[in-house]
């Protein structure tokens, strides 16, 4: 029983996505490094749809999106051009739809980028790592009920 | 996963039944709500139909004032838990073929899926979504719903009647479901169900023994079979089933004391022995299974203190009150099994090493009583006590302390008496006891 329990109760939380998301501003020349202040929503087929400060970017933007992997920690900071080293993937974005948080959340945008250049093979793999863990969580719920469902 | 075509013609049953349903996403961000409607729209839900709500109160007010037939949330929202809107959802939906209750989670957090197999949530979408996980699973969840079999039928019937109360009518459709499907472990289950809660714990028994006999991985049956086996002292079933559970499914944290109680009772001393080491080395994880723990570990504690084990008891209490983040039932168990193995200098050592302003003010109640329990000096123990009660800590164990230090000090008579008085209108279910002591006092003086 112990073995059974440690199994779950000592496995460490593990994050769906497994990356942080670094923000260099190209129109405005900002860069923003606070990734836990980054709330991923929607990951599309060209872009995604992230909730962060209002200040970060406005409509029409160019930004340059970092994903770092979750347990990298940056060596240096973001440089004011060029690449990222520690990124696992890299993509330009153009912002397309800013849209203000509620009264309560007047700080936070929800802002929607999509990408304008990108390696697509390599999103497809992140969305491809998504969609398993969707369906493994899936198959965990619904596995019970086998015996019932292929009647 | 595939992708949902809405102009496909043979996905028209899907878009017809989500036309006119309603629907409720509970999250406290804006942007994840907003996100989530739109997303919905591709299966042919309306924006117009899509309510939301970023606290519990407003969802539950709109939960009983509206028949909204799906909700979506993330389980902490501002001022609760999205779980405690599930009974108010069955209540104001009670047939669930058109209706379903679905989970937004941002970790893979083992507990997430415990939690949507104890409440039998219809499926847990993770953050970030893309359009085709939130859509398949949203679908995956639904679909025997869109196109129900007779029997999916005749057992939401029961349900339905079970959740309004109506349990003559409920067990007269799950007999009848019986016969409907050569697995019906569903329909068997709902009737043990029904006999548990009239109490008739055979017949529920049996109800949920046939249900794992034709599926011995459903987790409803073996929870409630566990819960049945325990309840009627049938200790090594209770261990065995759960056992079983916990090779095949994510353990709610909350059943940790449970389940090492069940290893103590059926005499598991490898099981015994490692939980002590596994937990003692647990690093930091969420405060809920860190209380969890806790608890376990107090049982654990208590067992090794019967067993003339003093210094695992030790350890293992030492542990306990680490992982305890002051919860007070936890900590006075802990206190009550120190006392008991005459470790109560430990104790004391741990509350003086802890900031006891981070907890509860009625911690104090309980240093109180072990510094009380260890301390020879009477006149800086009464003086602890007395400042307590000035910051209105109104403990038992401070009141009789303080009493018992006044009685061997010999304080003046009135003075015992105003806190004999105070303690009986604070604790008038101990008056007796508070008047021998007065007694006892007046004896002495």
């Amino acid at each position: 029983m112990s073995d059974a329990i440690s199994k779950f109760i000592l496995k460490e939380k593990q994050d769906v996505f497994c990356y942080k998301l670094f923000i260099r501003n190209e129109t405005s020349h900002t860069i923003f490094s606070r990734p836990e202040l980054i709330h991923l929503i929607e990951l599309k087929e060209h872009g995604i749809i992230v909730q962060l400060p209002s200040n970060v970017c406005q409509k029409g933007h160019t930004l340059s999106l970092f994903f770092v992997e979750t347990h990298v920690e940056l060596k240096t900071r973001v440089p004011d051009s060029g690449p990222l080293k520690e990124a696992s993937f890299t993509a330009m974005a153009k912002t397309e739809a800013v849209e203000s948080g509620s009264s309560k959340e007047k700080s936070i945008a929800v802002v929607e980028l999509n990408f304008t250049q990108f390696d697509s093979e390599n999103w497809k793999k992140i969305l491809e790592m998504i969609s398993q863990k969707q369906e493994s969580i899936n198959k965990k719920m619904k596995n019970q009920h086998l015996v019932r469902d292929e009647e | 996963m595939s992708f949902f075509d809405p102009q496909d013609k043979k996905n028209k049953p899907i878009l017809d039944y989500f036309e006119n349903k309603i629907w409720l996403i509970v999250d406290n961000s804006a942007g994840t709500r907003s996100s989530v409607k739109k997303a919905l729209t591709m299966i042919g839900a309306k924006q117009a139909n899509m309510l939301d709500a970023d606290n519990i109160n407003d969802a539950v007010a709109m939960l009983t004032s509206k028949k909204i037939n799906f909700v979506l949330g993330s389980y902490a929202v501002n001022g609760g838990f999205l779980t405690s809107l599930f009974s108010v959802h069955m209540k104001s939906m009670p047939n669930r073929l058109n209706a379903a209750f679905f989970l937004l989670a941002e970790e893979e957090n083992v507990s997430d899926i415990a939690l949507g197999l104890e409440y039998e949530m219809d499926g847990i979408v993770t953050l970030p979504y893309t359009g085709f996980t939130i859509i398949d699973t949203v679908l995956e969840g639904v679909t025997r719903k869109i196109t129900p079999t007779p029997y999916t039928i005749k057992l939401e019937e029961g349900r339905q009647a079970f959740l309004l109360g109506n349990s003559d009518l409920a067990t007269e459709h799950f007999s009848n479901a019986l016969q409907m499907h050569t697995h019906p472990y569903e329909a068997f289950f709902y009737l043990g169900q029904i006999y548990q809660e009239k109490n008739l714990q055979d017949q529920a028994r049996v109800a949920f023994e046939e249900s794992l006999f034709h599926n011995s991985d459903y987790f409803r049956a073996l929870k409630n079979l566990g819960t049945l086996y325990y309840q009627t002292k049938d200790y090594k079933k209770a261990y065995d089933i759960n056992f079983l559970m916990a090779q095949k499914y994510p353990i709610l944290p909350e059943k940790i004391p449970e389940l090492i109680r069940l290893s103590i009772i059926n005499k598991k001393y490898e099981d015994i022995n490692n939980y002590l080491k596994l937990f003692s080395e647990m690093k930091t994880t969420d405060a809920a299974t860190q209380v969890s723990l806790s608890a376990g570990l107090a049982v654990l504690g208590k067992y090794f203190i019967n067993h003339n084990e003093k210094d695992k008891a030790i350890d293992a209490l030492k542990a306990a009150y680490k992982f305890s983040n002051g919860k007070y039932e936890i900590l006075d168990n802990i206190m009550k099994t120190m006392e008991e193995g005459q470790c109560m200098p430990v104790l004391l050592e741990l509350f003086d090493s802890t900031d006891l302003s981070l907890w509860g003010e009625n911690v104090q109640g309980l240093y109180f009583h072990t510094l009380n329990h260890v301390s020879h000096d009477d006149a800086m123990v009464i003086s602890v006590g007395e400042q307590l009660l000035r910051k209105k800590i109104k403990d038992i164990h401070i009141y009789r302390g303080l009493i018992e230090r006044g009685i061997k000090m010999h304080r003046k008579i009135g003075n015992i008496e105003a806190l004999v008085l105070e303690a009986i209108k604070t604790f008038p279910e101990s008056k007796d006891e508070f008047e021998k002591m007065f007694e006892k006092a007046k004896v002495s003086a």
